[in-house]
């Protein structure tokens, strides 16, 4: 059995009533992806654009702009290559947090990427370039973007993941260069969870999954909501978890790996959400 | 079929899950394997991929530096490698180190013994905790201006590292993207991505003779610069994703 400790408390017992909802089928097709290019201002023509392959999406170019659907998911990734995360050398991000939550929150309304009641800030990050000089130890920093990342909220309830969120990339200027879009489609009124899993469950399950690892496991952050799958798992039900986020020592303290363990709540689950333990 | 290259670089990649009976840890094969194989499918010429007992910190430390060990003929060999597992640095001591499974001979490797760059290898990726522990930049130069002896970039995050199965792909997926021509840095930052939701920070580390060419390297280098050497590495230009402003 690993040593389990936990760094934070177990969350309270979650009262909002909670679902499992059917996520609508989905098929890329050019077609599909042409008709998304239109709808954020592109020609989306196979005249104006061309159209590439990758693992996992197919991808419309034209001109600067990249849209890339995914396969399995639906995810939106749609980037200005010419200045989604690009330096021009002497830019630098001078608004604040405020305001850049601001100006993303306009780009969603903008490109009618998600309802404004069904979704919270989650963070703000920054690209920074950074440089430094190894006779003089001396550099310099500079933010040159923002990322503002938005979560998904179902009925009060947050959508832990990697899916159901909105990143919105914004230049020093305040400018949209692109944003990420990871926001299955939920089919119908879905059906209401008939009991949920006390959250010791969790823990009770992490001890299972780690069956007879003997060493040591620091769970950090424990949280409830949703759970939405990445860009390139199929999904067929939205249903709730809870997330714990861990760190699995060795090597006597010196090595510290972080991992994520995710619980199904409902009970009964509408199927696994982790991968089994490969041991 | 993938995208032919103009240039095609060679590939090697190690990882270990098994640390011995008090510390296995998961995906880092699907990481590293990810990209080899994504490597290979792009037509780069595809060199070794070891995991486990065969992996081994005797390939990453020079043999100046460490007798007995053989770094020459193996990171050193190719000019891209790619290593999943447990890793760790020291903001005291600036020192990054990496860990290797029960069965090596050589159990962990570290910047100490380490002259990246000085045969074939141009980038590396170090797919575990803490290439860094922050972006200060007395804390980057002292951590990796001694041990890039010609090494382009060296990829990885700052502080911990969170591996999942759905971060799983971030090998094959930046691989998909650097072995078609797209550029290095701007490659790693958009496959780590997907840590949005795990907190992971990334971050790419380019060399330079002077800090012009760093910041080119960092801002522009593709699989294409293979052959554009760095005689000295007298500054480093690096981009990261700072996670929570």
């Amino acid at each position: 059995m690993p040593e389990i400790r936990f760094l934070t408390t177990l969350p309270d017992m979650p009262s909002a009533p909670t679902w499992i909802l059917e996520l609508a089928p989905f098929k890329a097709t050019e077609t599909k992806l042409l008709r998304s290019a239109r709808r954020l201002g592109l020609a989306g023509t196979l005249r104006q654009g061309t159209i590439e392959k990758h693992h996992g999406a197919i991808t419309y170019v034209e001109g600067p702009w990249a849209l890339s659907l995914y396969r399995a998911s639906g995810g939106l990734r749609y980037h200005d290559r010419g200045r989604w995360m690009v330096d021009d050398g002497k830019s630098e991000v001078r608004f604040d947090r405020d305001t850049a939550t601001g100006l993303a929150m306009e780009a969603v309304k903008t490109h009618d990427l998600a309802p404004s009641d069904e979704l919270r800030l989650l963070k703000v990050t920054r690209l920074h370039a950074t440089t430094g000089e190894v006779q003089s130890m001396r550099g310099e920093d500079r933010a040159i973007d923002v990322g503002v990342v938005f979560q998904r909220m179902i009925g009060g309830v947050p959508v832990d993941g990697p899916g159901g969120k909105i990143v919105i990339y914004l230049d020093a200027r305040g400018e949209m260069t692109g944003f990420d879009r990871l926001w299955r489609e939920i089919e119908g009124g879905g059906r209401p969870v008939q009991a949920l899993h006390d959250p010791r469950f969790a823990e009770e399950d992490l001890a299972r999954y780690w069956g007879d690892h003997p060493g040591r496991i620091n769970v950090t952050d424990v949280r409830f909501g949703y759970f939405e799958q990445d860009w390139k798992t199929t999904q067929r039900v939205l249903q709730p978890a809870y997330v714990m986020v861990l760190n699995v020592i060795g090597h006597e303290g010196r090595f510290v790996k972080g991992l994520v363990h995710v619980t199904p709540a409902a009970n009964p689950p509408a199927g696994q959400l982790m991968r089994p333990r490969r041991v | 079929m993938g995208v032919p290259r103009s240039i095609l670089v060679s590939v090697g990649a190690e990882w270990v899950n098994d640390y011995g009976p008090d510390n296995s840890i998961q995906y880092s094969d699907d990481l590293a394997e990810g990209f080899y194989r994504m490597m290979r499918y792009h037509h780069h010429m595809a060199v070794f991929c070891r995991g486990n007992g065969d992996a081994d910190g005797a390939h990453f430390n020079h043999p100046d530096l460490f007798p007995g060990c053989d770094s020459l003929n193996n990171v050193d060999a190719v000019n891209f490698c790619y290593f999943s597992g447990h890793g760790g640095n020291l903001t005291d001591l600036n020192e990054f180190s990496i860990a290797f499974g029960d069965d090596a001979a050589f159990g962990t490797a570290s910047t100490m013994y380490w002259k990246l760059g000085v045969r074939a290898l141009k980038w590396i990726v170090f797919d575990t905790c803490s290439l860094v522990c922050n972006a200060e930049t007395e804390h980057v130069l002292r951590s990796w201006a001694g041990p890039m002896k010609g090494v382009h970039i060296v990829f990885g995050t700052i502080g911990p590292n969170n591996t999942v199965w759905s971060t799983s792909d971030v090998g094959s997926d930046f691989a998909d993207w650097a072995g078609t021509g797209r550029e290095l840095s701007l490659s790693w930052l958009e496959a780590a991505s997907s840590w949005v939701w795990t907190d992971n920070v990334p971050i790419a580390i380019a060399a330079g003779v002077d800090m012009a060419d760093a910041v080119d390297r960092r801002d522009h280098e593709t699989t294409d610069w293979r052959d554009r050497g760095i005689s000295n590495t007298n500054a480093l230009a690096w981009m990261w994703r700072e996670d929570n402003w």
